[in-house]
């Protein structure tokens, strides 16, 4: 029910107010009160007529009434048709039936007809004339019933019944010029909605004008302009204010994407491109180059110890001394070349349509010698350094990243050949550093993934062939490469620094498993291990020696520190004065590898050393090479002298043994006796 | 046909008056409505305050006495009807109509001497009634009953005939 009404409301909004055009509906609802005001108008005249004419038949009943009493009253029914044929002469009245007290009709007259009494037609009749008088409301004919009275006597009626032409006439007449009015109003208001239509819609037509200039354009300073009416003029108001805020909002929508897109192709610190901008812009580079057939060089530039400058003048020198750098560096580029800062203190440069290769080198060094010029920071004055590595195309790469890793990789090996150095990329070197890059990557988590071991070589006393000791080796058990040999790795360890924690798991093994041998009665009762320089330099080593034969209750007396040469003539103060403190402790000091270094037999005599161990390439042939062999006696007998201990190292034959036997030497080691071997393999053979 | 029914009622309510009443011929039934109505467009003089009533009086012999009789309490003027019949005028009072039969003929003078100065209006039916000084003259003319005014009799006794009156009156004398 409800629905249905909804839908008819619809269906009669649609059909009344159709989605048209202002004229339209201004005429439609012109048009209803025209219609609604003409219809009231004509009903109202309807009843006003009715009533008034009511009001008049009433009259002249009542004058007829008097006319006729007597007539009626004595039944002189000529009379009374005498007196009614008066009315002859008023076209309104239609007829007049009078009426006695007994309601027999007496006397009647018609417009139409002559007057006559007896023959009374039917509508005449009484009854018919009630009826009449009853429904007259509505009906164009009136008809109104007077009593006739006299002295409270009734005499009969006086029916009169006005023409219904006349009503019907003067509604006619009403309606037509009601009609005429109301089409001359729709006309007229036909005209003025026409001309308010235009002027709207002038107005409308214009805004919408500028509204499509303004998103055709995108201009969103264009504003709104003329004089409209007051809701037009409220209307582009708000229009133009959208438009300032659309505006407002574009620009501040522009500015942070270009502050976005800035942030996202420059390094803030220097203003110089970044990684991303740099890779975009030599793709492009590359991509011209090799459809004209040019040459390409990429130059990756790295300062030398610039950690050092930050850590010893803090970040903010850095920073600064990085954008002095980037101002240098951007002097010597050229103004189509692009430098960029790939982050830290890493720079690239790369130069295209190179002529020649020997081009790029010099631009290096040319980058070189300008970086080396005094930095003056803060009243401090700096010194920097940068090696750099070179990468061309099309020889060293195709594509960006390439060149990138290959110019990195070329400026590694310029730190490798002593810092401030150009070097150019080689293929064969690449592959050694990539190796040596990964087995470093490799040892850094070797400790924890337990890859490391300890070997152990006895030492042998050379007269009963009885094991005096031991030398702890560390070995490194590669899941992919196998056994990795110790000179490959163990500098590597030094390199990174790594060498640090594995030099102290070693010590602690070391301890730890010859704690067990002395708890089982095992073959070894004393071990030596090796110390690198690097453990010396940044070590507490007695700390950590001292630590460890606490933890395993050993006599430090069991256990010795095995240093090179070269590891002591770094810092010969300070190796001296640690060996002193070592020694305190009780640990015994050997001087591993002697005779490939350059100390002279005089400095031995300053060092706090309790055994030397020779190096075995003096055994090689001192069983064939009388100079060696003379040498060989020489060393012997100085430590002899000097009471330190002598243990030759690398004992490969019984010749050799027989020498070293002759000469005094009592201690040795190599594989005449015993190979290094896991402390399980040791246990076996003193097993069998 | 309503009102055909009520007459039907009430000749079955009063079967003998209405009887009485019809056994008369029409000529007096017509005489004694005239009586009636006449009045209606006649103005009177005053009768004194205790005369309520509305008094026809009739002297001498006629058969209108009984057909009065019959429409007895009906309101005339306002007045119920009182019908009075005696031989003697001053044994009536209060009388507004006089009603003379032709059998008074002999004390006419008399009579309308006596209702003149009481301002009664006098009626007759008899010849020459108006001529004779008598007021109103009930007369058969073209086998109808009209009427004869006399105003001069009428303005003496006070009593002024209304125009419509006039105008249907067979004759009127000043």
């Amino acid at each position: 029910m409800m629905s249905a009404t909804n839908s008819m409301s619809r269906f009669w909004q649609r059909r009344l107010l159709p989605a048209g055009s202002f004229r339209s509906r201004i005429m439609l609802i012109s048009t209803i009160t025209l219609v609604l005001a003409l219809s009231c108008f004509v009903l109202f005249s309807w009843f006003s007529y009715t009533h008034e004419s009511r009001a008049r038949l009433s009259a002249t009943g009542d004058i007829i009434a008097t006319d006729i009493g007597a007539a009626l009253a004595f039944g002189d029914d000529p009379a009374i048709t005498k007196a009614l044929a008066v009315f002859k002469a008023d076209p309104a009245i239609h007829r007049i039936v009078v009426l006695d007290s007994n309601n027999q009709v007496r006397a009647y007259y018609h417009q139409a007809e002559a007057s006559l009494k007896g023959s009374v037609p039917d509508e005449h009749r009484p009854e018919a004339l009630s009826t009449g008088v009853a429904n007259g409301l509505f009906a164009a004919a009136i008809i109104v019933e007077r009593p006739v009275l006299k002295d409270e006597l009734r005499l009969g009626t006086v029916v009169i019944e006005q023409n219904a032409r006349i009503i019907i006439n003067k509604m006619v007449v009403l309606l037509t010029l009601g009609t005429f009015f109301v089409l001359l109003l729709l006309i007229v208001s036909y005209l003025l909605a026409d001309r308010f239509q235009r002027k709207t819609t002038a107005q409308i037509a214009s805004l919408t004008e500028t509204m499509q200039e303004v998103s055709r354009t995108k201009d969103f300073s264009i504003r709104v302009s003329g004089d409209y009416n007051k809701e037009m003029n409220l209307l582009s108001n708000c229009f133009n204010g959208m438009l300032s805020e659309i505006a407002q909002r574009d620009s501040m929508l522009l500015k942070r994407q270009d502050e976005l897109h800035w942030m996202a192709n420059y390094d803030l610190l220097t203003g110089l491109p970044n990684r991303a901008l740099f890779l975009d812009r030599l793709d492009q580079a590359l991509l011209h180059a090799a459809r004209t057939g040019e040459q390409l060089a990429v130059l990756f530039i790295d300062l030398d110890d610039f950690k050092l400058v930050n850590d010893t003048h803090g970040h903010s020198v850095g920073d600064q001394l990085l954008q002095m750098v980037a101002h240098r560096l951007a002097e010597q580029t050229r103004a189509d070349d692009t430098l960029a800062r790939l982050g830290g203190d890493e720079f690239t440069v790369f130069l295209h349509n190179l002529q020649f290769i020997d081009n790029a080198l010099l631009v290096a060094r040319k980058h070189l010698k300008s970086l080396l010029e005094p930095y003056s920071i803060d009243g401090n004055t700096l010194y920097v350094s940068a090696s750099i590595g070179v990468a061309l195309f099309p020889y060293h790469g195709a594509t960006s990243e390439l060149l990138l890793k290959h110019a990195d990789t070329a400026m590694y090996l310029a730190k490798e050949m002593g810092k401030n150095h150009v070097e150019l990329f080689n293929s064969g070197l690449h592959q050694q550093v990539s190796e040596r890059l990964n087995l470093a990557n490799d040892l850094r988590g070797a400790l924890q993934r337990g890859e490391l071991e300890l070997y152990f070589q006895p030492r042998v006393c050379l007269h009963d062939k009885s094991w005096v000791g031991a030398e702890a080796l560390l070995r490194w058990h590669h899941p992919e490469l196998g056994m990795v040999p110790p000179d490959k790795f163990i500098p590597l360890a030094e390199e990174t620094g790594l060498i640090l924690s594995i030099g102290e798991w070693v010590i602690g093994e070391a301890c730890r498993q010859l704690s067990r041998w002395q708890a089982e009665g095992g073959p070894i009762s004393s071990l030596s291990v090796n110390v690198s320089p690097l453990q010396l330099q940044r070590q507490d080593l007695p700390a950590t020696i001292q630590g460890a034969l606490r933890l395993n209750r050993l006599n430090p007396v069991c256990f010795e520190v095995e240093i090179t040469e070269s590891a002591l003539m770094r810092d010969m103060e300070k190796s001296i004065a640690m060996l002193q403190e070592l020694r305190q402790i009780g640990v015994k000091i050997s001087l591993d590898d002697f005779g490939t270094g350059y100390s002279s037999l005089s400095t031995l005599r300053n060092l706090p050393i309790d055994v030397l161990k020779i190096d075995r390439s003096f055994l090689l042939r001192v069983h064939e090479s009388d100079n060696d062999a003379k040498f060989l006696a020489a060393i012997i007998s100085m430590a002899d002298t000097l009471q330190i201990g002598v243990v030759a190292e690398g004992i490969e034959c019984t010749e050799q043994e027989q020498v070293l036997k002759e000469f005094g030497c009592s201690e040795g080691q190599g594989y005449l006796y015993a190979r290094p071997m896991p402390a399980s393999a040791l246990d076996r053979i003193v097993a069998c | 046909m309503f009102f055909l029914k009520m007459l039907m009622v009430l000749l079955l309510l009063f079967p003998l008056s209405a009887l009485a009443a019809d056994e008369q011929p029409l000529e007096y039934r017509i005489k004694a409505n005239y009586l009636l109505t006449l009045p209606l467009f006649i103005e009177l003089p005053s009768q004194p305050s205790s005369c309520t009533a509305f008094s026809v009086c009739v002297i001498g012999d006629t058969p209108l006495t009984e057909l009065l009789e019959a429409s007895k309490g009906k309101r005339i003027k306002g007045r119920p009807l009182v019908v009075m019949k005696s031989r003697e005028p001053d044994r009536m009072n209060c009388c507004h109509i006089l009603f003379i039969a032709s059998s008074e003929q002999y004390r006419l003078q008399k009579l309308l001497a006596w209702a003149n100065q009481r301002g009664i209006l006098t009626i007759s039916d008899m010849r020459g009634f108006v001529k004779q000084g008598g007021m109103i003259n009930l007369v058969m003319v073209n086998n109808k009953i009209s009427f004869d005014l006399n105003q001069a009799a009428a303005r003496s006794a006070s009593i002024s005939f209304g125009t419509q009156l006039l105008r249907l009156a067979n004759d009127v004398s000043n």
